[in-house]
C-alpha cells in the first residue's frame, strides 16, 4: 500500500489511536499572549478540567441542554459521519458527550453510588486523554443536531470542551499553528502581503488572457466593500479567486482586497471562543480602518458560520453590513447584470454537495443552487443533500497530516454518494472541503478506480461569465 | 387495606411526589434559563430558514407530533415506529386519566365505553411501542452500548405502569368513576378523601403508587425531555437573518480607458 512510513493504521471500532499532535508550550503561550489568557499554575489538571467544564456548561444554554436533555435514543449514531465510518462509540455524538457526562456524573451522588452503571467515569489522566483524543476526532458538522429530536448539537459541546482543554494548554498543533498564523499575519497560510498581491496580479493576468477582460482589483484601498475569501483561495484555489474577481468586475462592484485580513476562515470557532472573537474583531477593525460599508465573504463553510453569527452582528453594531458573495451573484443573475453561458461548463456530470455550515444554520442552501443552475447546463443534488449533507471529513480543524487515514475513512460517505449518482465532478464551495478533497480524492479515486474531480462554485461562475 | 396504609399511599405519597416534582421541575428550568450564553455566537439555530416565531413553532410541532427528524435515519426504523406508538399511546392514556378529574358532559356508560376502547387502544399502542424501544435498546449493540441504569429504570417503570394500567382497563375493569375518580379529584382540590379507595384492587393500588414514584423521578432523569426541548436554543431561537443590500452605491466603480479607479471617494 502506498502510505507514508509512520501513518497510523485505521482500525474499525476503535479509533483511540488517532491522537492529534499537540501544540508545544511555546506555541500555546504565544496564543495565550494574544488573547491575554493566563494559565492557572499548579492546579491538578483533572480538577481544573472538571471545574471549568462545569462553569462552561452552566454558562451556555446550548451546551447545558445538550448535556441535560439527551435520552440516549441513538438517533445521532445513524447521522454522525465519524460514527458511521468508524463504529467507535466514543467517536459518536452521544458517546463523545458521555465522556463528559460521565466525568460530571462521578462528582454527583448518583454517580458515587451507582458508578459505571449510570455511566460515571473515573476522573484521572487516562479519562482526560480519552476526552482530548476523541474531541479532536469530531468534525463539528452539526449533522447530529439536525437529526436529534431535541436539537442537541454536539458540535457546540465539542467547541466548549476543546476550549477548556485549550485553557489547560492542550490544543492540536495544526489548529494552533493556523490560529497563530492568522493572528500574526492576517491569514491562515501566513502569506505575506507581497505574495497576496502577486497572486492577485497573477489571477488578473490570467483573466485577461482567458477572458480578454482587464480587471483592476483594489488592494488595501478605500472602497464600498471589503472582500475576504479564505486564504486558501490565494494559494490553491486560484480558479475560485478568478471567479470572484471577474464577477465583481462584471457587475462593476466597488470592492477591495485586504492584505491585513485576507482570511474568511476562523479556526477560533473550532477550538476557543476567545480566538473566535479575536479573529472576528480583527475583521471588523480592518473594515473600519478601510472605511468600507460592507464586508463580503468568499467560499468557506465554517468561516461563514463564524462570519454570520459573530462578525456580521459586530459589523451591524458599527453600521456596516456583511454578505456572502453568493448573495451578490444571485442578485446579479436576477437583475441580469451578468451574462452567463452554462455550456462553457459542459462536460462533467456535476453533483452539488452542501458544505455543512452553509446548510445547517448557515441559511445558504438555495442561493448556491440558484447560482449553479445558471452556470451549468445540469447538475444533480447529492443523495444526502441540503441539511442532510455529509461533511467532507476535514471539518472541525481536522485537516492535519496525522489524521489523514481517519479523514479518508470519513470521506467515504460523500464520495460514495457522488459516485452512486454517476457524478464525475463534485461542487463544494468551501475551502476546507476543497483541501480535504485534494488530500483524500487521490486515495479514494485509486481505490474505487474513478476520476472524481472537484471545484468550488465561483470557479464555474468564472467559466460561465460572458464578458 | 388498612387506613394507615391507604393514607400513606393515597395522601402522603401523592403530595410528596407532586412536591418533589414541582421543586425539581422548577430547579431544572431555572438552571436552563440562567444559562444565558450561546458559546459566543449570535444564534445557534440548526434548522434552515427558521427566521420567524411561526417557523419555530411549526418545526417544534413537527418534532413532537411527527418525529420528523427520525425518518431520515436509514436502516433503523424501530426508533420512529416505537416512538410514535409509545408516545401517542401515552398521550391518549394521559388524556383519559385527565377525564377522571375533569367533569365531562357525557353519560357514565359512554365514559366507560370510551375508557375501554380508546383507553385500551392507547394502552396497547404504548405497550407495543415500549416493547419495540426496549427490544431495540437490548438488541442493537450500538444502542446497548449507550444504555445505562437510568434508561433501564425508566423503561421498567413505564412498562410496569402500562401493564398494570392495561390490566385494569381490559381485564379488571374497576368502577373507577366512583372510586379513583372522586379520590383523585379530592387530591387535586386539596381536600384529600380516601374513603372510596380502601377497597380498590391491589393492581390499582400498585399502579397509583408506581405512578407517583415515577412523577417524583421525572425531574431527575431523562424523562425531563418532555419539556427540555422547549429550552434548546438550536431549535427554539430564530436564525440570524442577513440583510441583503441592493444599493446602487455599491456599483459606483467605473473604469476609464486608462484603467484608473474613478470612484467618488478616490477623487477626494
Amino acid at each position: 500500500m502506498n502510505t507514508i512510513p509512520h501513518e497510523i493504521e485505521f482500525r474499525k471500532g476503535d479509533t483511540s489511536n488517532f491522537e492529534s499532535l499537540w501544540a508545544d508550550e511555546k506555541l500555546v503561550n504565544a496564543l495565550y499572549d494574544k488573547v491575554g489568557h493566563t494559565q492557572t499554575p499548579n492546579q491538578n489538571q483533572v480538577d481544573f478540567f472538571v471545574e471549568n467544564v462545569k462553569r462552561e456548561v452552566k454558562r451556555n444554554r446550548n451546551v447545558k441542554l445538550a448535556i441535560d436533555a439527551c435520552v440516549h435514543c441513538g438517533a445521532c449514531l445513524n447521522a454522525c459521519p465519524t460514527f458511521l465510518t468508524t463504529e467507535d462509540t466514543y467517536n459518536s455524538p452521544v458517546g463523545r458527550a458521555d465522556l463528559i457526562r460521565g466525568l460530571l456524573k462521578s462528582t454527583k451522588l448518583s454517580g458515587k453510588i451507582f458508578k459505571k452503571a449510570v455511566g460515571a467515569r473515573e476522573l484521572n489522566n487516562k479519562s482526560l486523554e480519552d476526552v482530548s483524543t476523541y474531541y479532536y476526532q469530531c468534525l463539528e458538522c452539526r449533522r447530529c443536531g439536525e437529526i436529534c429530536p431535541f436539537g442537541i448539537d454536539q458540535a457546540d459541546v465539542t467547541r466548549t470542551i476543546r476550549s477548556v482543554l485549550y485553557d489547560m494548554g492542550k490544543i492540536s498543533r495544526y489548529t494552533a499553528v493556523v490560529i497563530g498564523n492568522v493572528e500574526r499575519t492576517g491569514n491562515n497560510m501566513a502569506l505575506p502581503p507581497a505574495a497576496l498581491k502577486s497572486t492577485i496580479e497573477f489571477a488578473r493576468d490570467e483573466i485577461l488572457e482567458e477572458k480578454g477582460v482587464k480587471v483592476i482589483p483594489k488592494i488595501d484601498q478605500p472602497a464600498y466593500a471589503m472582500f475576504i475569501p479564505p486564504s486558501a483561495d490565494f494559494f490553491s484555489n486560484i480558479e475560485t479567486l478568478k471567479g470572484y474577481m471577474l464577477f465583481f468586475h462584471s457587475i462593476g462592484f466597488d470592492y477591495t482586497f485586504t492584505t491585513k485580513h485576507a482570511e474568511l476562515a476562523n479556526f477560533g470557532l473550532f477550538t476557543d471562543a476567545k480566538h473566535l472573537r479575536e479573529i472576528g474583531n480583527h475583521v471588523v477593525n480592518v473594515a473600519l480602518e478601510l472605511g468600507v460599508k460592507a464586508v463580503i465573504a468568499g467560499e468557506c463553510g465554517h468561516g461563514w458560520r463564524a462570519f454570520k453569527n459573530y462578525v456580521i452582528p459586530e459589523l451591524e453594531k458599527k453600521g456596516l453590513s456583511g454578505l456572502h458573495v453568493f448573495h451578490l451573484v444571485e442578485d446579479a443573475i436576477e437583475s441580469a447584470k451578468i451574462k452567463l453561458e452554462p455550456k462553457n461548463n459542459d462536460g462533467p456530470s456535476y453533483v452539488y454537495q452542501d458544505p455543512c455550515n452553509y446548510a445547517r444554520g448557515g441559511d445558504l442552501i438555495d442561493e448556491p443552487r440558484s447560482v449553479l443552475s445558471s452556470v451549468v447546463s445540469s447538475y444533480q443534488n447529492s443523495p444526502h443533500s441540503r441539511e442532510r449533507t455529509w461533511c467532507c471529513g476535514g471539518g472541525g480543524g481536522l485537516l492535519s497530516d496525522e489524521l489523514l487515514p481517519l479523514r479518508t475513512e470519513y470521506a467515504k460517505l460523500w464520495y460514495e454518494d457522488a459516485i452512486s449518482v454517476g457524478g464525475t465532478h463534485v461542487i463544494r464551495p468551501c475551502a476546507i472541503c476543497k483541501a480535504q478533497l485534494s488530500h483524500t480524492l487521490p486515495r479514494l479515486n485509486k481505490k474505487h478506480d474513478q476520476a472524481l474531480a472537484y471545484s468550488g462554485l465561483m470557479d464555474l461562475v468564472y467559466k460561465a461569465i460572458v464578458p | 387495606m388498612n387506613n394507615l396504609l391507604a393514607s400513606i399511599l393515597f395522601i402522603f405519597l401523592p403530595y410528596s411526589a407532586i412536591a418533589i416534582f414541582l421543586v425539581g421541575f422548577i430547579y431544572r428550568i431555572a438552571s436552563w434559563i440562567s444559562a444565558k450564553g450561546l458559546t459566543e455566537l449570535k444564534t445557534v439555530a440548526i434548522v434552515p430558514g427558521t427566521f420567524s416565531l411561526f417557523s419555530i413553532v411549526k418545526d417544534l410541532a413537527k418534532r413532537v407530533f411527527l418525529f420528523y427528524t427520525l425518518p431520515k435515519m436509514e436502516k433503523d426504523r424501530t426508533l420512529i415506529v416505537g416512538s410514535i406508538l409509545f408516545h401517542y399511546g401515552i398521550w391518549f392514556s394521559l388524556l383519559g386519566h385527565l377525564a377522571m378529574v375533569v367533569p365531562l358532559p357525557v353519560s357514565i356508560q359512554f365514559h366507560m365505553m370510551v375508557a375501554l376502547y380508546m383507553g385500551g387502544s392507547a394502552g396497547i399502542s404504548a405497550f407495543i411501542g415500549i416493547l419495540i424501544l426496549a427490544a431495540r435498546r437490548l438488541q442493537v449493540k450500538k444502542v446497548r452500548r449507550i444504555s445505562y441504569l437510568d434508561d433501564y429504570f425508566a423503561i421498567s417503570m413505564l412498562l410496569a405502569l402500562i401493564i398494570l394500567g392495561l390490566t385494569q382497563t381490559l381485564y379488571i375493569r374497576p368502577d373507577f368513576i366512583s372510586t379513583v375518580s372522586p379520590w383523585l379529584t379530592s387530591i387535586v382540590e386539596f381536600r384529600p378523601e380516601i374513603a372510596t379507595m380502601t377497597q380498590v384492587s391491589p393492581v390499582t393500588a400498585i399502579h397509583i403508587t408506581l405512578a407517583f414514584v415515577f412523577i417524583a423521578y421525572i425531574p431527575f432523569g431523562k424523562i425531563i425531555h418532555i419539556v427540555a426541548y422547549l429550552f434548546q436554543p438550536t431549535i427554539t431561537k430564530t436564525s440570524f437573518k442577513i440583510k441583503r443590500f441592493k444599493e446602487t452605491e455599491a456599483y459606483m466603480l467605473r473604469i476609464d480607458e486608462e484603467g484608473e479607479h474613478n470612484t467618488a471617494r478616490n477623487r477626494v
